[in-house]
């Protein structure tokens, strides 16, 4: 597992320098994959999730100073990685020191791809999405707007779990 | 079952939260498409799922063990539903310690298959335990919902003092009235000739010493001397103990105890326990496998009590503190009044016999060899010397056993002061 997340990482770390090849990224990427390794090292999630963040960061950094028109399948090849990332620190982490069955990796592996596969259609779906409908709005209305939208995913996921958890 | 969020998703949550931010903030829609296959996890991972369905069986290769035994946990795990992830983890009590296999399983099954999972164990030190308590977690792929019970399947586990073979035993001074091993002063039926005599009315035939009577030219008998078993008091002392398990000092004098009881036992004695400490408790002298199993479980139980009161041994019956018996005290000669109650025996005219192991090696074994451990401990050897020098003058037998020695080399100190049991009383 911690070979998956070790390529998963280079990914995530690498993907924004290929993106844009900036000296500037090389802090942000550097700190991301110490994170990120340590992360896998110590098989803890918060670690993980601490290094993913980063490297957010160091993608909006080298979209920002870059110049490059819209990437979707860049953006969602990262998103995955970053999905599969937390994933597989996460279950090498539950299932330390225990026995695992063959099959429970297999059917994880299986799942994986399917998510994976799932995840990069919906992407898609919803870049198309975005580029067909045009709203008649002024340029700062937009932004209100992703700030809105923003908003309303992170809470409605919230109040999702909270609902979940109290079932 | 209970079902639960884990923490994976509050994971997700932020990092769904902080890309959607920094995608608003620089303004690119790439940061919020790599937010979306986030959203797509939290979102399937939070549908409910059907309860599952399984049987669990627990079973341990044996209940009865010695120290350093080993047996075998076998779990079988019978799903009636389909069970993405199911962890089956055990807790092992401190007394036992994982040889082969792990404690903590994780299964894939369809419906209606079976998983058979099994470890095996190895006993440190004696104990008394239930094993059987599974902890079940059913989680799913994403893992971000798990199911979470516990499965009582318990099985007692008692696993006694490990028995060494003492090829010598002390001999005891008295004897009792009933057939056993040892060859005793008084003549009547035995192996052992004792005196020829001159036969008299009501000597049987099988007697007569037909070599003498023919020198002699009259008829003479051959008496023997009786065999006779003794009584063994085990005295354990259970007011202190150093050390940490499974070697603390209490657990060497159990030891001890075990091996001197199944040695006596094979000479037909009849052996009895009493264990001094906090509380006072006792097994009265008997004899036959029945008497090692009463003596080998009240031996499991051995714990050392803490109080300020100090036991009468008065209060200990004759039946089970017999006059004649030999009383073997075990212990570390740490507490005072275990040290006055033998001596208190000693000078009521029972024949005492000190068997101390020594403190000062198990204590050196657990620290850290140092300067000021090694000077430490040689001045508390010292003053053990002394007290074991007092207890000697005072005509008790002491017999001082090092742990890292054989049981036997203790005893044959013995051999060579205590009187030889050709005859005993």
């Amino acid at each position: 597992m911690r070979h998956v997340g070790t390529l998963l990482a280079l990914v995530l770390t690498g993907l924004p320098l290929v993106v844009t090849p900036s000296w500037v990224l090389v802090a942000p990427g550097g700190v991301a994959a110490l994170l990120i390794a340590a992360g896998l090292i110590a098989l803890s999630t918060p670690l993980a999730t601490a290094g993913i963040a980063v490297s957010l960061i160091e993608y909006a950094l080298a979209l920002s100073i870059g110049t490059r028109p819209l990437d979707p399948l860049t953006a969602v090849a990262l998103g995955v990685a970053l999905v599969l990332l937390l994933q597989v620190v996460d279950f090498a982490r539950r299932f330390r020191g225990a026995q695992v069955d063959a099959a429970v990796v297999t059917g994880q592996i299986r799942y994986w791809v399917r998510t994976g596969i799932l995840g990069v259609m919906l992407g898609l779906a919803v870049t198309g999405l975005a580029t067909s409908v045009v709203l008649p709005l002024p340029p700062a209305a937009y932004l209100v707007l992703a700030t809105a939208g923003a908003l309303i995913s992170v809470a409605g996921v919230a109040r999702l779990l909270v609902r979940t958890e109290g079932e | 079952m209970k079902a639960r969020l884990t923490g994976l998703n509050r994971s997700g949550l932020f990092l769904m939260g902080w890309a959607l931010l920094l995608g608003v903030v620089s303004g690119r829609a790439e940061l919020v498409l790599v937010a979306v296959p986030l959203l797509l996890q939290l979102v399937l991972g939070s549908r409910r799922r059907a309860s599952p369905e399984y049987t669990l069986a627990h079973a341990v290769s044996s209940g009865r063990l010695f120290e350093g035994d080993r047996l075998t946990v076998t779990v079988t795990l019978d799903a009636r539903s389909a069970l993405e992830q199911i962890e089956l983890v055990e807790p092992l009590p401190p007394s036992v310690e994982l040889v082969s296999g792990r404690n903590q399983a994780v299964f894939r099954l369809g419906a209606n298959e079976t998983a058979t999972w099994r470890y095996e164990l190895r006993c440190r030190g004696r104990t008394q335990v239930s094993l059987g308590v599974l902890h079940v977690r059913v989680w799913d792929p994403a893992g971000l919902r798990l199911l979470e019970t516990h499965h009582l399947h318990l099985s007692p586990l008692r696993v006694y003092p490990r028995v060494e073979p003492l090829r010598q035993a002390l001999h005891p001074l008295r004897t009792q009235t009933t057939v056993g091993n040892y060859v005793a002063p008084t003549l009547g039926e035995g192996i052992e000739p004792g005196e020829i005599r001159p036969f008299a009315p009501g000597d049987q035939v099988r007697h007569v010493n037909w070599r003498a009577s023919l020198r002699l030219g009259k008829l003479y008998v051959t008496r023997q001397h009786q065999e006779r078993n003794a009584d063994v008091m085990l005295m354990l002392d259970t007011s202190s103990q150093v050390g940490v398990f499974p070697g603390t000092s209490l657990d060497l004098c159990v030891r001890a105890a075990a091996s001197l009881a199944w040695a006596y036992l094979s000479r037909k004695d009849r052996v009895g326990l009493m264990k001094y400490g906090g509380l006072l408790h006792w097994v009265k002298p008997g004899s036959g496998r029945a008497q090692f199993e009463r003596l080998l479980d009240a031996l499991l139980e051995a714990e050392v009590v803490f109080t300020y009161v100090a036991k009468d041994l008065a209060l200990v019956p004759p039946r089970v503190l017999s006059p004649r018996s030999l009383v073997i005290a075990l212990s570390p000669l740490l507490d005072p009044r275990f040290i006055k109650a033998a001596t208190d025996l000693a000078s009521r005219g029972f024949d005492v016999v000190i068997v101390s192991v020594s403190p000062v090696d198990i204590v050196r074994a657990c620290q850290h060899a140092s300067v000021l451990v090694d000077a430490a401990c040689r001045l508390w050897e010292l003053e053990r010397q002394g007290q074991l020098a007092d207890l000697r003058r005072q005509g008790l037998r002491v017999l001082e056993w090092h742990p890292d020695e054989p049981l036997d080399l203790a005893l044959a100190q013995l051999g060579r002061h205590r009187r030889l049991p050709g005859l005993v009383a």
